[in-house]
């Protein structure tokens, strides 16, 4: 999965995240590298690709604004440092059931809408068809309101405030409810699909 | 576009390529900042040097002999002040990586202008850290960014620390001690000012200061300030 790795950046024994101070190719090569680990990481967590590439695009944000403080020298250093940053993003959203968006607008980063031929990429990445029927259990394991707001939310896809309306709350109740039984789910299930680093 | 990747993803990789450009270029711009604030320093203290040497030969021949400085009585420890004179302990601002706080020196310079100066605050005693994470106490005659407040209402300074982990500060003082709305790169935060109507606004990385703005109340009116 991802880009072949930059043989000049191997040769030299230097990180793409060192290497991208200073030269905005190599934080471009460096985010191809590993963009898909990162979104696919989300989409099998949160079963949403929107939230996935509101979360994926935060991480490269927080990740370009922080590469000078990154000290590693290997690429597992580099891995672990970015998976990091992932991870509490993500707690952050499963306790607030809110995505973080600062460093996404310090630097003035525009959301690219998804189109099909993306949300087809991110499910089949993410092995979600072969998911199916343990998502199913998973769901069986959530509160019946945490659940109610999953099947709205993630597989009807309708949005907010439309299922606000429905279940008479507001829509952060309902994200709050999503975000939680997610957990929930993530919980029952393991790590389905091992991402080559443990979610500590 | 990149062949591997899917429309959303690739345009996501060519904004935050231009953002990593916009960010290298930022950083130049201090880095060549500070470079050049270190030369004018050098510079202004060689010429200090020279100045005072010769006027302080020539005093201390017509007047009095400089003698020990007058030590120190013992006070109970709650009866000395918290920090260094000047030192405003209350605008004591936390750092978000942790360590010892932010805080400002307020002083009135000689054409009797309001003045502040930033540093981390440890012991009492105002300071920066080097690249090797040491602790320098700043001497007490910091320069700093003056104003006459009676009349403006609101002084603002902008510093950035470009040695990781690098901070954008943005510091000052408020007459009336109302709070103050900071908003940089679409994020406003309200700072309450400590004594003397000191505060201070410290946030990650070095942001870029387009459109960024400060304000307050002064005498029942809002004064703004651009920071960009």
């Amino acid at each position: 999965m991802g880009m072949p790795r930059s043989a000049a950046a191997a040769a030299e024994g230097e990180t793409l995240l060192a290497r991208s101070v200073g030269d905005p190719d190599a934080f471009a090569e460096f985010y191809a590298q590993y963009c898909t680990r990162i979104s696919v990481y989300f989409v099998r967590r949160l079963l949403d690709p929107e939230v996935a590439l509101d979360l994926t695009a935060e991480t490269f944000a927080l990740a370009l604004e922080r590469r000078r403080q990154f000290r590693g020298s290997t690429e597992e250093e580099e891995q672990g440092w970015l998976f990091a940053i992932a991870r509490s993003l993500l707690h952050g959203y499963w306790r607030k059931g809110q995505v973080e968006q600062t460093a996404v607008a310090r630097l003035g980063l525009e959301r690219p809408s998804l189109g099909t031929e993306d949300i087809d990429f991110l499910h089949r990445q993410a092995g979600l068809e072969a998911l199916r029927g343990r998502l199913s259990e998973a769901l069986d394991a959530v509160r019946p309101d945490q659940a109610a707001a999953i099947r709205a939310r993630v597989l009807e896809e309708r949005d907010y405030a439309a299922i606000a309306a429905e279940f008479r709350t507001t829509p952060e109740v309902i994200r709050a409810r999503v975000s939680r039984g997610l957990r929930t789910m993530q919980r029952f299930l393991g790590d389905p699909v091992p991402d080559g680093l443990a979610d500590t | 576009m990149s062949a591997d990747l899917p429309p959303a993803l690739d345009d996501l990789r060519t904004q935050l390529r231009d953002a990593a450009a916009r960010d290298d270029e930022v950083e130049a711009r201090v880095a060549q900042r500070v470079r050049g604030q270190r030369r004018r320093h050098g510079l202004l203290l060689g010429l200090a040097a020279l100045v005072s040497f010769g006027g302080v030969a020539v005093a201390e021949r017509a007047l009095d002999r400089r003698g020990e400085d007058v030590r120190g009585d013992r006070f109970p420890a709650d009866s000395t002040a918290a920090a260094d004179a000047g030192v405003v302990a209350s605008s004591a601002t936390p750092d978000p990586g942790g360590g010892p706080p932010w805080a400002l020196r307020v002083f009135t310079n000689r054409a009797g202008l309001d003045c502040v100066a930033i540093g981390r605050l440890v012991g009492g005693a105002l300071g920066r850290y080097d690249a090797d994470r040491t602790f320098h106490k700043l001497p007490t005659r910091v320069p700093g960014t003056c104003e006459p407040l009676g009349e403006t209402g609101l002084l603002v300074a902008v510093q950035y620390r470009a040695v990781a982990p690098a901070r954008t500060l943005v510091y000052g003082l408020s007459r009336d001690r109302r709070p103050v709305r900071i908003t940089i790169a679409g994020v406003t935060r309200t700072v309450a000012p400590g004594g003397l109507g000191a505060f201070i606004d410290v946030r990650e990385g070095v942001t870029k200061m387009r459109g960024a703005k400060a304000a307050t109340t002064v005498g029942g009116r809002t004064i703004v300030r651009d920071l960009g």
